[in-house]
């Protein structure tokens, strides 16, 4: 157990040395989905100059009374998992990249501990940040109790995207551009997970898309909680189950790069 | 110790398979405290052999044993034992200081913060990087690189050291440094597997030596044994002029080095040929001397022989 604890303190030490070395894209990342969300009200108070119907037809298809409430929910959820998504699906490449790779596989350490937790600090940080983006709610007559069980819903939605994320990950290992695979799966929560509107707007075949997504439950979940303090159990179970997927999924797989490792040796990069 | 060990390597170039016999049955056996030293030019197989040995690559056959343990059965147990250095310029995390790096590394192989930090800081002294120790990786120039890295192998204080080219790149100070302190390793008992290309760093440092080409072992022992495979002397003449000879090597300077390879008591009378030879063509001689041979002498002799299995 010790020894368990010890790894994931090494690998917890690096990564938040590495993001201490550059906090500022923390700051922007804290700020964004204000910007967003500010955004999207604008754009919805300029459509209402053309069509005086816009913000009934806004309330009638979202269900909320509140579009900065709903936008800022939504964007709150969408740059956490942004983050968690693009680290994970970047860090077995980056290894590769680094050489670092051969030196971890070469030491006694748990490979299960590596994957994961070189990459769960920056839940913790999206967490940081999301107390900043989340932080108008208690404006908006959100109760200290009801943020937090907000911010718990979110950490647990963003914990199948860091399986979702290690699993793109090694899969595309041999792809030298090995950041693609986020800016993919970037555009893929963009468009299917409904941060800025609902996904029954989406036609048959997207929704069915977004089923796979844990985003898109978490958004639900959230939204639901903080527009009408009721907690979605069938959203909750869905993500648990995902995370639960994903996470085994991403572990299994990166077994496998070690074994792709041992057999042809063409991922390392000495 | 490596026992008939074989890998090929599948490739695909479009529609056609090719397979790479990278090792082709390597033998050798390296003993406790002594530095062993696998020579070979590029692509001979030494760092798949060391991969090997390392137990991040499988063998097609044969089978190798560290410290007494499988590589291939006892992985666990065989990465407790070995430090292990692959390519010098990389391996570490770019926006970790060197200190950190070794902290890292080290509590990965089992150590509490508080004795991996203590061991990075003597390390780090070991290795003359005290100064620099809170410098990011990614400002370290390739000298530095490697004394890291061979820090890095020291930070559990393995048995058995691993090193694949580790003075490579490095220039003649940085190189003798890391060859001094690896002198001082074995002083230490420790057990190290040195793969280069540098025939006069073999020749410092190694015990012993097997020397690889295509994936075979085509020549193994001690240094003098390996000399007394070219047998006699050598004779070396350096002179100015621009003839073709198949034992003549350009430098850099313009002097062409021709070496000769002799029996003793016949050194003489080759010299005498060689120098009349070189003078009927024009070419202006600046030294001429009879040297022992040299593990380079070797290693030319057994290239040239590559069926040769001692």
């Amino acid at each position: 157990m010790r020894r368990f604890l010890l790894e994931i303190s090494a690998h917890m030490y690096k990564e938040i040395k590495y993001i201490m070395r550059d906090p500022a894209w923390l700051v922007v990342f804290s700020i964004f989905p204000y910007v967003m969300a500010a955004m999207s009200c604008l754009m919805g108070i300029a459509s209402s100059y053309i069509s005086p119907d816009a913000f009934s037809e806004f309330q009638r298809n979202t269900g909320s009374s509140n579009a900065m409430l709903y936008f800022l929910t939504g964007y709150g959820i969408m740059f956490p998992s942004f983050l968690v998504v693009s680290v994970a699906s970047e860090n077995t490449g980056a290894e590769i990249a680094s050489g670092t790779l051969e030196q971890i596989f070469v030491s006694p350490a748990k490979r299960e501990l590596f994957i994961l937790f070189s990459s769960f600090p920056y839940i913790l940080v999206a967490m940081l940040g999301l107390i900043v983006s989340y932080a108008p709610l208690l404006l908006m007559g959100i109760s200290i109790l009801d943020f937090l069980i907000a911010m718990t819903m979110v950490f647990i939605g963003l914990l199948p995207l860091l399986g979702l994320g290690v699993l793109a990950s090694n899969l595309t290992i041999k792809v030298k551009e090995y950041w693609s695979a986020a800016n993919f799966l970037q555009a893929f929560l963009t468009l299917f997970s409904g941060f800025a509107y609902p996904i029954s707007f989406l036609p048959e075949w997207m929704r069915l898309v977004s089923h796979v997504l844990p985003t898109s439950y978490a958004v639900e979940l959230v939204r639901k909680y903080v527009e009408a303090h009721s907690i979605s159990y069938s959203n909750l179970y869905g993500i648990v189950l995902m995370a639960i997927a994903y996470i085994t999924a991403g572990v299994m797989s990166f077994r496998l790069v070690e074994k792709e490792g041992e057999r042809s040796g063409s991922i390392y990069s000495s | 110790m490596a026992r008939e060990l074989v890998k090929i390597y599948r490739t695909k170039k479009g529609r056609r398979k090719e397979e790479i016999r990278a090792l082709d049955g390597v033998s050798f056996k390296a003993e406790k405290g002594e530095i062993f030293g696998l020579l070979g030019p590029n692509g001979a197989g030494k760092t798949t052999t060391v991969k090997i040995l390392s137990t991040i690559l499988t063998p097609d056959s044969g089978e190798a044993f560290i410290d007494g343990k499988s590589v291939l059965k006892e992985k666990e147990d065989v990465r407790k034992v070995i430090g292990v250095t692959f390519t010098v310029e990389k391996g570490f995390y770019n926006k970790l200081t060197g200190k950190e790096n070794l902290i890292y590394f080290g509590v990965l192989r089992g150590m509490s913060f508080s004795d991996a930090r203590r061991r990075a800081d003597e390390l780090l002294d070991l290795v003359g990087l005290s100064d620099d120790k809170n410098r990011l990786f990614e400002e370290y120039s390739l000298g530095m690189r490697a004394k890291l890295a061979i820090a890095r192998t020291l930070m559990h204080d393995p048995p058995v050291l691993i090193l694949d080219e580790p003075t490579i790149g490095l220039d003649p100070i940085a190189a003798r440094n890391v060859r001094n302190l690896l002198a001082e390793l074995r002083k230490e008992g420790k057990t190290i597997l040195l793969t280069t290309h540098n025939m006069r760093e073999a020749e410092e440092l190694c015990d012993k030596i097997s020397m690889i080409d295509r994936g075979r072992i085509i020549l193994s022992g001690t240094v003098d044994e390996l000399k007394r495979f070219v047998g006699g002397k050598i004779v070396v003449i350096d002179f100015l002029a621009d003839i073709e000879m198949e034992n003549a090597i350009k430098k850099d300077n313009g002097v062409s080095e021709l070496r000769i390879e002799c029996d003793k008591g016949n050194e003489m009378d080759i010299m005498y040929e060689a120098l009349t030879y070189l003078r009927s063509k024009g070419a202006r001689v600046i030294k001429a001397q009879v040297e022992e041979p040299s593990l380079e002498d070797v290693f030319v002799k057994v290239m040239r022989k590559p069926q040769v299995v001692a």
